[in-house]
């Protein structure tokens, strides 16, 4: 029951089939439906009951904080919900609890970057475990979204708009996918 | 994943439980931390959520109050959390905002506690052996990816774990399992498994791995192209469907796809004849028109 930030992202994953490429066009239209952080800017932190995730007929519903009321300490970004989670945390503006459970129970935080190589002009992405793992356990990840193996896990553009791998947080309460330099941030030799 | 008698398939149950963990987290978890709290008042509507949280428990245990014989500690615990609230009430009217939500914390902390301890115990038995699953997979990766490091640097780095402790706790574990004492085998896996990501902290701490694009052999090249390609061709139609590409651009976007589809085909047929390396070549070009088509979409292809 560690690493609750990386449940509630856990909470969403979908999957789309998608038709042949024959007919781009054909495409059905709510692939991006539940990509929130990538919706219109006026739609994006809306009330609980307003934000098409949580269920408005529960009660609960009406009790969660406001995002606008929670995220005006914190350390903001031009993207996503405007939020700098990783500042915010350093900042101390957040100090959220690592085990449910336990609230002495601190982050085993872990310094390992893995870059992938990628084909094209697009700068390799760098995947820092620190920053990630200051807020999630490593089974968050491990092994049911990641393999922690090299070249056991396919990862694509695509997939992670449509909420799988990366894409299981990043868009839907981690930076999304518009912000293509903080993860493609290596440049190739 | 689950064979015993969950009302719902095990990923549903899953996220529902993750579901129920987000709105503790979220009721527990300060907003702000302790350091800021002394500098702002905490908000009238985050005190409303909190006591209504508190008011909602009281409500309900008079309820389970009539069902169920109470122990006498569970009894107790009530009554504190009425006095708490109590508590609260008065500081808030008083208007001491920062006792109130301290009062109301240590309430909502124990309206949480209780809650599990009065949760429904078929539901809470299936959680813990979902969990043990969870664990399970967790120790065999963490294992294998450990074993796998620690051969790549022959066993010179740092971070050895006695693996026979982990053996031996993942068999108590399984013993425990065995006899449906899934809420005692989790904490002896979590052991195991805490231990094998210590060892891999120790030996991977403070490095970068480097997954290169270094392919074991053309048909696996020309296979990652493939991927690579399904990948762009479902971004283009994301692009298209976003209904913010003009006219003439999704002209152009269409051009660039038909000609990629047709290099597509070509390639496929060079690889149906074993010519990989000419099918890698032709799909690298497919996909850079791809590239071409998500650039013309307004996609920041760079």
């Amino acid at each position: 029951m560690r690493g609750m930030i990386g449940l509630m992202a856990l909470m969403l994953t979908y999957s789309v089939a998608l038709a042949p490429a024959a007919d781009p066009a054909a495409a059905p239209n709510t692939v991006n439906t539940f990509n929130r952080l990538m919706t219109n800017k006026l739609q994006r932190n809306l009330p609980p009951m307003e934000d098409g995730i949580h269920d408005p007929a529960n009660e609960g519903t009406a009790m969660l904080q406001r995002p606008k009321d929670a995220f005006g300490t914190m350390a903001p970004s031009n993207g996503g919900n405007y939020v700098n989670w990783v500042e915010s945390l350093k900042k101390g503006s957040i100090n959220p609890r690592y085990n449910k459970d336990d609230p002495t129970e601190e982050a085993v935080v872990f310094d390992l970057d893995i870059v992938r190589e990628v084909k094209g002009t697009m700068p390799d992405v760098v995947y820092p475990h620190d920053r990630h793992t200051q807020w999630l356990d490593c089974s968050n990840c491990h092994p049911d979204i990641f393999i922690p193996e090299k070249g056991k896990n396919q990862i694509s553009m695509a997939q992670i708009i449509m909420g799988q791998k990366c894409g299981v947080c990043h868009g839907k309460v981690a930076f999304p996918v518009s912000e293509c330099r903080l993860c493609h941030s290596k440049t190739k030799k | 994943m689950c064979d015993s008698s969950p009302p719902l398939s095990g990923m549903v149950m899953k996220k529902g439980a993750m579901l129920l963990c987000l709105g503790l987290a979220l009721l527990t978890t300060p907003v702000i931390s302790a350091e800021n709290a002394a500098k702002t008042a905490p908000a009238a509507g985050l005190l409303d959520q909190k006591s209504g949280v508190v008011e909602r428990f009281l409500q309900r245990s008079e309820t389970l109050q009539q069902d169920k014989a109470r122990s006498e500690s569970v009894q107790k615990e009530v009554e504190r959390i009425r006095q708490l609230h109590k508590d609260a009430q008065a500081a808030r009217q008083a208007n001491d905002l920062a006792k109130a939500q301290a009062l109301l914390d240590k309430a909502v902390s124990s309206v949480l506690t209780l809650s599990r301890q009065l949760a429904d115990p078929a539901k809470q038995a299936w959680l813990h052996k979902a969990h043990y699953e969870d664990l399970q997979e967790g120790v065999a990766a963490f294992e294998q990816s450990y074993l796998r490091h620690q051969q790549a640097t022959d066993g010179k780095e740092k971070g050895s774990v006695d693996l026979d402790k982990v053996h031996g706790l993942v068999n108590q574990a399984k013993e425990l399992a065995a006899s449906q004492n899934y809420e005692k085998a989790n904490p002896l896996l979590a052991q195991a498994r805490d231990m094998l990501v210590k060892g891999l902290k120790g030996m991977l701490n403070a490095k970068t791995l480097v997954y290169d694009l270094k392919f074991a052999t053309p048909a696996d090249e020309y296979k990652y192209e493939l991927d690579r390609a399904a990948s762009l061709e479902s971004l283009v139609r994301m692009a298209l469907t976003g209904g913010k590409v003009s006219g003439p651009d999704q002209k152009r976007v269409m051009e660039l796809t038909a000609k990629s589809q047709e290099m597509n085909l070509q390639g496929r047929s060079l690889a149906a004849s074993q010519d990989y390396k000419g099918a890698i070549s032709v799909m690298e070009k497919s996909n850079e028109l791809l590239i071409q088509a998500l650039r013309a979409a307004g996609m920041p292809v760079f």
